[in-house]
Formats: structure tokens, sequence, C-alpha cells
């Protein structure tokens, strides 16, 4: 909701205004919300980036918040939650659901109708005064333009952002699980949806591209493990591949399939049998050097657009630190199998995986 | 609010960086295939894109779908690498690579390192010269698009498309799905996807454009290499098109799917082809109408202020003939009656009258301030270097297109909706519940 009121007018400008100003110099401007941050970004000509900043600074610092255009939004998402949600962003948010037991990271970024339904307004406005602040936001500014030129105007455009504190969520416990978790979503599709993963590590920590070798090898394209065992040699999806999300503490890889709903056990064992294979054998040689060498090509064509550079600096720096791409690739080119094997030990665990499903049980 | 624009001293900088005469090398091979390259060394990684003239145009009526099906085949075995090898060839270096099929053409798009380019040539000359057609590969191909036309068949708006294009384009190739019927699509078989390749795939019309951290001389190098030596005599020309016959009424047409809370709308009528002499004025008629800001017109009035509506605007599709020029919109079922009317009053209103001059200065802005943006990566300059081959564009387009954009008035505009769009006679599909 915060994220949509943001651009619902402010003090100077209303809603079109937001838009068409940028829009009228060619460039884009839009946001997304993640479980841990409210990222806002415009695209423009390198000559407009004193607009693009003065229109990102009033969007951040002076939102109008009017209850009609509150209480408008709140009816538009409230019919898009109650309205018909595709089956992945459903499947997604019951995984995570039951993955986090205690952390607020298993909370639907959309919101509930209920908690919709209660917020007010004044929530809105202390929820939003608390966190946009300067030490709890970052400002990425990527492409033709100096450093110092960039870093001025930056000053010129943010010269009234509150400098609140920093608040990242800390670090925390999630009870240890000894046993699989099940969730099930009954939907009268044709075709079930499912995910089935584990909790992982978060930015920092020294596992991470252990755990990116397994996700590759798991689930890279066409030629991922799965992909081949699953569809091209038991023919039982209709799509399989491995997904993972690494956030400032913790982490999830998980395997994403579809498939008929009879053939959901046969899916479930293939996946179990294929995670225990790398824990007992590790990954050869090959499947090492693919995956690299996959992690190197994907990695080089995100760096190629601007915006996709802003976002990936934006992210690292907010919730750890930037890694510069050729940092990025010395870190995965120094994983070596064993510690692809014994990272499969420690967290590919057949005792306590979590797995969501959504459609037809059986 | 501010009067801003797009100034012309501004422009002079960024058509430096557009793709021009200068920049782009041109090469007709023996064979009939045109290569376009242009060098991009800030960047590590190359993209390729490209079509050849074969397309759904040429699918027997009990065989719909059958070029369509084809294109999705060409990377499921070749005959030196079968399916498993051609995607560890490709995944193993971070490289992509697809084609798809469409209604004149398949296209093919691909991108990798720089120092991978001749891996990626390799498995497009593979695929569009050598495929195999494996039994196995292509029955799970098959299984696959009927799962898809499956799912079409729920999705009001894939419904709603097609309901128009069948009352816009009645007894015209454009009212068939080029991904067929369920029906269609089960009746080709292996030797259907053989014969159609051997046929119709040929070098003839073929254009490939490649851009990115490799030089001119050798992105055609690499290009001819992997497709110079292609040929195939009886490779047929593309059909002709006939004309499509205007609508003389207000034509709607509903597709009952049960169980849905959205129905989705498509108004319009047929619209220009990309060639047109109107393309730009109805370019940013269209902008005016149902693009620009929060959609334009259509969206300020069906969405924002008669909040009738989860999404609306309009869409100008011009291509090698006359697309859809129609309004979308997905809206609650109770409320299609009023949403249809208030379409229609927008549309009168935009045949009618002149668009305002601040409307038509904000999306001349918003057409020449985002084309640079949209050439930032080497797939965009790919893109439409493709575009200038296939539409003859001329090489100098883009670094003209902020004077052809600034020529066009509004009564250019007001002609070209005026020409196209009749609020009594459009087609008016739904689908939902």
């Amino acid at each position: 909701m915060l994220e949509h009121m943001l651009f619902k007018g402010t003090q100077h400008y209303t809603s079109q205004d937001i838009f068409g100003s940028i829009e009228a110099h060619g460039g884009e401007i839009n946001a997304h919300t993640t479980r841990e941050y409210v990222s806002l970004h415009t695209v423009t000509l390198a000559d407009d980036l004193p607009l693009a900043l003065d229109m990102l600074a009033e969007i951040c610092l002076l939102p109008k918040f009017s209850q009609e255009a509150f209480l408008n939004e709140k009816l538009v998402v409230l019919g898009e939650l109650e309205g018909s949600r595709d089956q992945s962003s459903v499947l997604y948010d019951l995984f995570l659901e039951n993955l986090w037991q205690d952390s607020s990271l298993r909370n639907p970024i959309t919101g509930t109708v209920e908690g919709l339904r209660d917020i007010a307004l004044e929530d809105l406005r202390g929820f939003y005064q608390q966190r946009f602040v300067a030490g709890n936001s970052i400002l990425v500014i990527c492409g033709d333009v100096q450093h110092n030129e960039a870093q001025s105007l930056a000053q010129s455009a943010f010269n009234q952002f509150p400098s609140g504190p920093e608040q990242k969520p800390g670090p925390f416990e999630e009870p240890a699980r000894n046993t699989p978790s099940g969730a099930h979503l009954e939907r009268a599709t044709q075709r079930t949806y499912m995910l089935l993963g584990v909790p992982t590590v978060g930015l920092s920590h020294p596992d991470r591209s252990a755990l990116k070798i397994i996700e590759l090898v798991l689930g890279m394209g066409a030629s991922g493990r799965l992909y081949q065992r699953l569809r091209e040699e038991l023919g039982v999806v209709y799509n399989v591949n491995a997904v993972s999300s690494v956030y400032e503490h913790c982490g999830y890889l998980a395997i994403y399939a579809v498939c008929a709903p009879e053939n959901l056990t046969v899916v479930q064992d293939a996946i179990l049998d294929e995670w225990g294979d790398i824990q007992k054998n590790g990954i050869t040689d090959e499947e090492m050097n693919a995956a690299k060498g996959n992690y190197a090509g994907t990695l080089a064509r995100r760096f190629e657009t601007n915006l996709s550079v802003a976002g990936i600096f934006g992210i690292e720096g907010l919730l750890y630190q930037v890694e510069p791409f050729e940092q990025a690739i010395a870190r995965i080119n120094g994983v070596r199998r064993e510690g692809v094997r014994e990272a499969a030990q420690k967290y590919l665990n057949e005792d306590s995986y979590v797995i969501a499903s959504v459609g037809k049980a059986k | 609010m501010k009067q801003l624009s797009v100034n012309s001293g501004q422009w002079s900088v960024v058509a430096s960086s557009l793709p021009g005469p200068d920049d782009i090398t041109r090469v007709e091979l023996s064979n009939g295939i045109t290569v376009l390259a242009r060098s991009n060394f800030n960047s590590p990684s190359v993209s390729v894109s490209g079509y050849l003239h074969v397309g759904g145009l040429f699918d027997p009526d009990e065989k719909l779908g059958l070029a369509d099906y084809v294109s999705a085949a060409l990377m499921r075995g070749t005959e030196k690498r079968d399916f498993q090898e051609i995607y560890q060839a490709m995944e193993s270096v971070g490289a992509a690579l697809s084609f798809n099929g469409a209604t004149h053409t398949t296209g093919f798009g691909g991108k990798s390192l720089a120092e991978d380019l001749s891996l990626l040539m390799e498995l497009i000359s593979e695929g569009l010269r050598q495929p195999v057609f494996p039994d196995q590969q292509i029955e799970r191909l098959r299984a696959q698009l009927l799962t898809g036309l499956t799912l079409r068949a729920q999705d009001t708006r894939d419904m709603a498309g097609m309901a128009f294009d069948q009352i816009v384009y009645k007894d015209h190739p454009y009212s068939r799905p080029e991904d067929g019927y369920p029906e269609t699509v089960q009746a080709i078989t292996r030797q259907d996807l053989v014969d159609f390749h051997k046929k119709h795939y040929g070098p003839r019309g073929l254009v490939i454009a490649v851009v990115g951290g490799v030089s001119p001389e050798d992105a055609v190098d690499k290009v001819r290499a992997a497709l110079g030596d292609w040929q195939n005599p009886d490779q047929p020309h593309p059909p002709q098109i006939p004309s499509v016959t205007p609508l003389e009424e207000l034509v709607t047409h509903r597709v009952e799917i049960a169980g849905k809370s959205q129905a989705d709308i498509v108004i319009g009528a047929s619209g220009l082809a990309r060639k047109s002499e109107d393309f730009l004025p109805a370019s940013l008629g269209n902008s005016v109408f149902g693009q620009f800001g929060m959609m334009g017109r259509i969206g300020e009035a069906v969405r924002e202020k008669a909040g009738l509506a989860y999404y609306a605007y309009s869409s100008m599709s011009a291509g090698m003939g006359p697309g859809p020029w129609a309004v979308n919109a997905g809206i609650n079922p109770d409320n299609i009656d009023k949403a249809t009317e208030l379409i229609r009053a927008e549309i009168k209103r935009f045949v009618n009258e002149p668009v305002e001059d601040d409307e038509l200065a904000d999306s001349k802005a918003n057409f020449i301030g985002r084309l640079p943006l949209a050439l930032e990566s080497n797939g965009g300059v790919a893109g439409a270097m493709i575009n200038l081959e296939r539409y003859d564009l001329g090489m100098d387009y883009y670094l003209r297109y902020a004077e052809r954009i600034e020529a066009v008035t509004k009564e250019d505009v007001l002609a070209a909706a005026s020409k196209y769009l009749h609020p009594d006679k459009l087609a008016v599909a739904i689908a939902g519940s």
C-alpha cells in the first residue's frame, strides 16, 4: 500500500504529473516492493538526471497521502487480493509462509484481506515516517555522469530527507525442523504447482557461493539435472527449475515444478533423490564448469543496462556490500567440488524440507 | 505542471550515439542473406537477432499451427547435437537462444559473451538448417503445445483477443491464430514438420543483426561461416495477403468462460501496416489516446475516474500488414456495458476532435526521449536494426527520428485516427463469465 500511495500525488504534483514529467522526456519511473525493501527507480537520459532526482525526492519526501486516494487504492488492492491471483504468486506465498516459522519473511508482500482492512491512513503515515529516512536508504546512480556531479545533484534534491537511523532487521533464529512440512491449497486447475525447498544462508555467508552452484547444477535451464530427469527421462513435469532468494540474514533454495496432480509424489521423490546424490557423490567437473560458465555469462548480460546494474548494486549496498562484477565471478570460481558436497550435506536436509503445492491434490 | 521536453541540443548529443549509416555494416551474402552488424565494445556480450520469411501464412487450414510447431522444434535435436547437447553447449556458457513462429515470419534471438559468438552462430545454423525432429521430442512438444492451447481457452485476455481477430479479420489470414487449435495441432505429423521445413526454410530474405563486443568484419565472417553456403532453390516467395474489409457496423461477440471473476474486453478495428505513411501520426495519437502517463485518456477515463477497470489501455500493432488498433481492458463483468460505452465515447472524441497541444507535445517528447533508452542494450539495437531492414525505413531513420516526430501535427493525428477508427464501426470482443 505504501508503495502505491507514494505515486498517488505529492505536495506539488498530481499522480499524472509524476508519470507525465518523466515520460515527457522519454523516461520511465516505477517501483516495486519485496519482503525486505521498497525500491523506486527512474530511467532517463543523462541530461535529465536533475529532473529524475527531483521527482524521486518529491515522491520520497513529500507524499500527499490523501484520505480519498488511500481509500480508493485500498479498494483496488482488496479487489486484487480477492480476485484471481495467478497460481505461481499464490504458491510462493504459501511456500514462504511455511518455510519461515517466526520471521516476518513469512508474510505476503501484498498483505492479507483482513490486514489491509485494518490499516488506517495514520498507520501508513507512521510507517512511512519511521522508515523513509536517510540512514535507512540508499541511492544508486548509474550511467553517463561524473561522480561529483551526481553527488552534488543528489545532495541538492534530497537535502530535506530526515536523517533517521538505519533499521535493518537483525539476525533471527528459526526453530529447528526435524520433519518435513507440507501445505497444499486446493484449486480447480489442470496442473499442480509445487515448490520444495529448504532455508539456506544470507548475503554475507561463505556458503552462498556453493549453494549457487548447487542451484545451477539442479536447475540450469533444460540442461539441469532435474529438467533432464523429470521432463526428458520421466516425462512427469511441464516445467521444472531451481530458484533461490538470498536475503540479508537468510535465504532459501527450492525446486519449482509444474506437473499433473497424479505425478506430484513422483516429482517429489525424484527431487529428493537428486539431492541425496549430490550429498553422497557431489557433482562432476563437467557440471562444475558448466555452472560457473553459466553464472559468468548470465551475470555479464545482467550488467548490460544501467537500470540492471543500479538494481544489483542497490540491493547489495542496502543489505550487505556492493560486489563488482569481477569479484562476483572470482567468488563463484573459488568454489570447489568438495565445498559443494559439504553444502549439500548441510542444507539439502531431507528431514526438514518444506513442500507447498497449489492445484488439485490428486 | 512544469513544461518539459527534449531540447534540440540534447538531441544532437543523443543522435551521435544512435545507429546510422556510419556505424551499421550491411552486407548481402550471395545466397540472399542480409547481415547487419554494429560494434559495442563497452559490452562483453553480443546479441543476435533475425528472421526469415516462414510463418503461419503458409499453414493449411486443417494443420493450422504447423509453422509454429516447426519453429518450436528447431532446438529439439539437430544432425550434430541432440536436445541435451544443444542446451548443455548453450547454458554452460550462459548463452541463450530461441526461435519463435509468427504470422509472416519466424524469428530468432540469442545472446552470449562475445567470445562465444561462434558457438551461438553454430547453434542458430544447426537449428535453421539441420533439425531432425526426433519422434520422442516431437511428441513431448506436441503435449506442451496442446497444454498451452488448453490454458489459452481458459484465459480471458487471450480469448477476447482471438474473438476480436475473428471479427475484424473475417475471411482473412489474420483471423487464424498462428498456434492453431487443438484438433489442427493433433493432425500434424512428424512428416509434415520435415516437409514444411524442407520446403520453406531457406536463406533468401533472411535478415540477421549482430550487435556487441565484436567487430563488424568479424561478425559478418561468423555469419558467413555459419550460413553462407546454405541453399534452397525451391524456397517459395512469401504469399500476398488480401486486403482487410472494413467493418460497416458495431459487431459484438462474447466468449463464455465459466468461473471467471474478471472479464476482458477488446474494442477496436483494423489499423495500419508499419510501412504506412500514417504510422507516426497514428502512433503518437495512440500514445495520447491510451498509453502516455497512466494509460492516456483511456486509463484516465475508464480506470482512474470511473473506476471501472483493473487495467485499460489502447494498443496499435503495425507489422507487415494492417494490425489491430484497439482498447484493451480487464473489468468486473457487471461493468461491461458501462465500460464499453465509456470507451466508445472516448473513441468518438478521439476521431472527431484534435488532440490538445500539450498532449501531443508530451507524447512527442516521450517518443524522442525514449528512443536512446530503448537502444541502451545490444538486444535493443539489434531489434532496431532488424526493423530498419524489415520495413525499409532507411539507414538514417533513427538519426532523423526526432525531426520526423516533430513534423507531425495534431491535424495529422486526427486524420490518422478518423481514417482507421469509427465509433459505430467497431469490433467488441468480450471473454469471461
